[in-house]
């Protein structure tokens, strides 16, 4: 997955709001459009932006095509948070050390 | 859910002044942010700026000087309110000082992935100090 898409694709709130709904159980294009103020189509849109993102992924049921969180696509974010807490706990580390001036 | 965030250190200072650091605002922002509101009580505040971005949460649990559980979210992100996820210190003597355990949990596939944003955030303002240059006044400061 892409990080930089991945944070694009987020920074629209529709998509947010897409994410949340497909979040919960896979769903059709109509079935997101209902709970939101936007066109099946601008849905479709979303969707594929989401899908490059790698954060959203497509399934067919039958005739049925449903949209479901790409678990693997937030990888990302587990290395996000990895990052902020290393460079905070090492902060800590150091601001413990004996002898260590306060920064 | 996603899983729990866990990460483990090693602190060369005992349980009671790394208890501090979690408790304490002059404490804390040696290591976590510039401006601290922090009232270690079950239902007190728990309130970080963070390179602008102000985490808003609670003391959940605190157990001096073993373990501090506290709410964690951000303010004014609708996604990420106050209180969406939680944060668990653990803290337990060793020889050399203490052993410390963060789990970070209750983190949603889509809000962790839009809380994701916020961390993209810290950590190039974090690569830039390290880097040991001053960083630039903050954007989400500004306005």
């Amino acid at each position: 997955m892409n990080p930089d898409a991945a944070l694009k694709a987020l920074a629209e709130p529709h998509r947010r709001a897409i994410l949340t709904l497909v979040a919960d159980e896979p769903r059709p294009v109509g079935d997101i459009a209902g709970h939101l103020d936007i066109t099946p189509q601008a849905v479709s849109r979303h969707l594929k932006v989401l899908h490059e993102a790698g954060l959203v992924d497509e399934r067919r049921e039958g005739t049925r095509h449903l949209f479901v969180v790409n678990p693997d696509g937030f990888t990302a974010v587990q290395e996000f948070l990895a990052g902020f807490w290393a460079e905070h706990l090492g902060r800590l580390k150091t601001a413990l050390a004996p002898g260590d001036p306060a920064p | 859910m996603s899983e729990p965030f866990t990460t483990e250190v090693d602190l060369p200072a005992p349980v009671e002044e790394v208890f501090r650091h979690l408790t304490d605002p002059a404490a804390m922002v040696r290591w976590m942010g510039q401006h601290a509101t922090l009232r270690p009580v079950p239902g007190g505040a728990f309130e970080v700026d963070i390179n602008g971005v102000p985490v808003r949460g609670r003391y959940l649990e605190v157990d001096p000087p073993r373990r501090v559980l506290v709410s964690w979210g951000v303010a004014g992100n609708p996604a990420m309110p106050p209180g969406a996820t939680e944060v668990e210190f653990t803290l337990t003597p060793t020889q050399g000082g203490t052993h410390l355990r963060l789990v970070h949990r209750n983190l949603p596939p889509g809000e962790a992935a839009i809380h994701g944003v916020g961390w993209a955030h810290f950590l190039d303002r974090l690569a830039s100090a390290a880097a040991g240059a001053d960083p630039t006044p903050d954007p989400w400061n500004q306005g």
